[in-house]
């Protein structure tokens, strides 16, 4: 087996993957039989027997779609389709092309390029406890479950990423069926198929190999549970961070440090979205487009800006920061909730986001010194989890 | 009303009839012995710009408000819930046939008219050789005057996956994810020039492209939820949806002959109030958002209540719209 393009990071993880498992010191994990029938978890039907979820202390067992359950088989032929290049229209991209493990899958660019060349207007998203986001992209009510969202970056037209098209599609399928590597894999996930190579299939075995992406071992996780420590200035940072000062909390909180957050036993289910004063075109309040957040979708002027806060998991590797990639570092990050929004002085997107109608009202000037700005920073990278970006059973199977 | 011809009962419609195999059958028996025969009928669509037949290669001219040239880019669209109107007035639904082009489920009907043949501008990635212009199936014997349609997917099966869902459903060039739907109507146009957007507050670059596009759509769309948020999901477990906007095209033709007649849609007429070779803002040409300046004159052709706060629902029927009418095969 072999791919003809290999993601040129992967060096860059190999050469950290001595660090393996031992470079974890997480909190406690806790077992879930999913075939005991938790709510929401589905049956093992579609494969191999058992699947366990293997989460994190005090993070709930994920919602799962009933007719996509878990399953070991699935998860590892959805490991292979996301590494694999022949799943793009020309063979030149991968799902990890633009979600790339050494970054809590993102990509390290500012706004993404697909497979043919054409330019993403928003950034590559982290797929870190991705099975938590009730709603998925930067800024879309519709889009509820990882099996349609990913008909975009498949389908998707304008712009193009994976490239599939009613012309290649049949092609593409023919490189997995052709190669001896896939029919037992999908055979495997698939045991009730007689025919499983399909595009339903391909996109529900993907899915679950993102579910399966869930990850708590950063050192603030070890803290948490007491077995691990913070130096003093991570805890002042934790303190602002936590507090009513920065406020941070209000919209990055709990398991996955942001405010949309779903699970199988969920029972009251917010999503809120927000307009942080990144821009203010001309003192009308307006984004560019066509970043303009839900109103893209929905057209209400009371959605423009307002985008999903980021799980702030891992954020020391997602840079560069914001939907469109327009803010460079953690350290400018923190000078712009600072000053409660972007006043962008000069050119085509000069206007004071701090004085954009529809700003979120808990991003307000804070009067916080450098010093405490960069205890947050400190504090924000305890949330890297080193285990996730080595650990083998997310990373590329094509590269031994 | 004196131009319609009843598809069963007069034998000189059966010498026009291109589909009449079950017609000529019912024929011998008489009106009487025959009414409970299924009726075969097929409903031929067209593409016209004016009274001019279009297809990809051609470039029409004289489009708009500003009299503009454009190549043909991309010509589909769906049709939903085609009934022939009887002579009672009574829409009667047409029973498809079954193939990869129509499908029937709960109840609704659906059918994908596919116009482009990847010739000349068409030539893409994303358009296919294969066509389909005709709508078959049958109907209960009975004397047929009109025809009922829109143009769409119905809401229970707009949202559904797109691989592995039903053909013509699967068609990833349909697909509009971002509003886990579908595009009603794909129709493109390059228009000769191109099309140039100004510069504007939201878009102070400005830019140029070379296609103007018609994506109509179920807008404003997202997932159900009940009080307590969770997804209201379908009986499959999947989840449901609501759209603010649901912008299915209703239309009907008070006279109209399958056999002698097809359903032509009217570039010309759908563009009459349009620029095409400018864009304002939003999506380059309109694709159904609510605050897109190209929109306002395509949706007051589709005769549907538009804009932000609309229902996105036809108006009186869609009674007054104009861009689909019967005209001679």
């Amino acid at each position: 087996m072999s791919v003809a393009t290999r993601p040129v990071w992967f060096g860059a993880w190999l050469a950290a993957a001595a660090l393996g498992l031992a470079g974890c010191g997480g909190g406690g994990v806790s077992v879930t039989d999913t075939a005991s029938g938790g709510a929401g978890s589905g049956s093992t039907a579609g494969g191999d027997g058992q699947w366990r979820w293997e989460l994190p202390a005090d993070f709930p067992v994920p919602a799962v779609p009933a007719d996509n359950p878990m399953s070991t088989a699935k998860v590892e032929l959805g490991r292979y389709l996301f590494y694999d290049v022949r799943l793009s229209g020309n063979g030149t991209q991968a799902c990890a092309s633009c979600h790339q493990q050494d970054k809590a899958f993102t990509d390290g660019l500012a706004t993404a390029i697909g497979s043919t060349g054409a330019a993403h207007p928003r950034a590559a998203q982290p797929l870190v406890n991705v099975a938590y986001h009730p709603t998925l992209t930067w800024a879309n009510p519709s889009l509820v479950t990882l099996e349609k969202q990913m008909e975009v970056p498949l389908f998707g037209e304008s712009p193009v990423e994976m490239g599939v098209n009613d012309g290649n599609k049949d092609a593409v399928l023919g490189r997995l069926a052709g190669d001896p590597l896939y029919p037992p894999l999908f055979a495997a996930a698939f045991a009730q198929d007689t025919a499983p190579i399909r595009w339903d299939n391909v996109i529900k075995a993907i899915a679950t190999f993102q579910r399966s992406i869930v990850s708590a071992g950063s050192r603030y996780d070890a803290f948490e549970a007491g077995k691990g420590t913070l130096s003093a200035q991570e805890l002042r940072g934790m303190q602002l961070f936590f507090g009513e000062k920065a406020e941070c909390f209000h919209c990055h909180s709990g398991p996955n440090f942001n405010d949309q957050f779903v699970h199988s036993t969920t029972r009251v289910l917010e999503t809120p979205f927000h307009n942080t004063g990144l821009y203010n075109l001309g003192g009308t309040g307006a984004y560019p487009e066509p970043n303009r957040g839900v109103f893209e979708l929905t057209g209400k002027p009371q959605d423009m800006g307002m985008f999903r806060a980021q799980s702030l998991r891992n954020v020391e590797l997602t840079a560069p920061y914001m939907h469109d990639g327009s803010i460079p570092t953690l350290e400018a990050v923190l000078d712009f909730y600072a000053a409660g929004g972007r006043h962008i002085t000069s050119g085509p997107y000069a206007g004071d986001g701090r004085a954009n109608p529809l700003k979120d009202n808990l991003v307000s000037r804070i009067d916080l010194n450098e010093q405490e700005k960069a205890d947050i920073v400190a504090f924000l990278k305890t949330l890297t989890d080193h285990d996730l970006i080595t650990n083998p059973k997310y990373a590329n199977p094509f590269a031994q | 009303m004196n131009t319609n011809k009843t598809i069963v009962t007069r034998t000189r419609v059966f010498a026009l009839a291109l589909t009449a195999a079950a017609a000529v059958a019912a024929c011998g028996g008489g009106s009487d012995s025959s009414s409970d025969q299924p009726q075969s009928v097929s409903v031929q669509f067209a593409v016209t710009n004016g009274s001019t037949p279009v297809k990809c290669g051609d470039t029409l001219t004289g489009l708009g408000t500003t009299q503009a040239s454009a190549a043909v880019h991309d010509l589909r669209f769906y049709i939903t819930n085609l009934a022939l109107v009887n002579d009672q007035g009574v829409a009667v639904p047409v029973t498809l046939d079954a193939n990869e082009w129509q499908l029937t489920r709960g109840g609704e009907t659906v059918s994908l008219i596919d116009l482009e043949d990847a010739t000349g501008a068409c030539d893409t990635a994303t358009n296919t050789k294969e066509t389909h212009a005709a709508i078959t199936g049958t109907v209960p014997a009975g004397t047929y005057v009109g025809l009922k349609a829109a143009m769409g997917v119905p809401d229970q099966l707009n949202h559904g996956a797109i691989a592995g869902g039903a053909a013509p459903l699967d068609i990833a060039a349909m697909a509009w994810s971002w509003q886990s739907g579908r595009k009603f109507a794909k129709i493109e146009l390059d228009p000769v020039g191109g099309l140039t957007t100004a510069p504007s507050v939201s878009n102070p670059h400005g830019g140029t492209g070379s296609t103007f596009y018609l994506h109509i759509g179920s807008t404003g769309c997202a997932a159900r939820t009940d009080a307590n948020g969770a997804a209201v999901l379908d009986s499959a477990g999947n989840p449901t949806y609501s759209c603010a906007a649901p912008n299915l095209m209703d239309f009907s033709l008070a006279a109209f002959n399958p056999s002698s007649q097809q359903v032509v849609l009217d570039l010309g007429q759908l563009l009459s109030g349009s620029d095409i070779t400018q864009d304002g803002g939003g999506a380059p040409g309109c694709m159904s958002g609510t605050t897109d300046p190209e929109c306002p004159a395509i949706f007051n052709q589709l005769q549907i209540n538009f804009g932000a706060g609309a229902d996105g629902l036809p108006i009186n029927g869609g009674a007054a719209q104009k861009i689909f009418r019967a005209a001679a095969k």
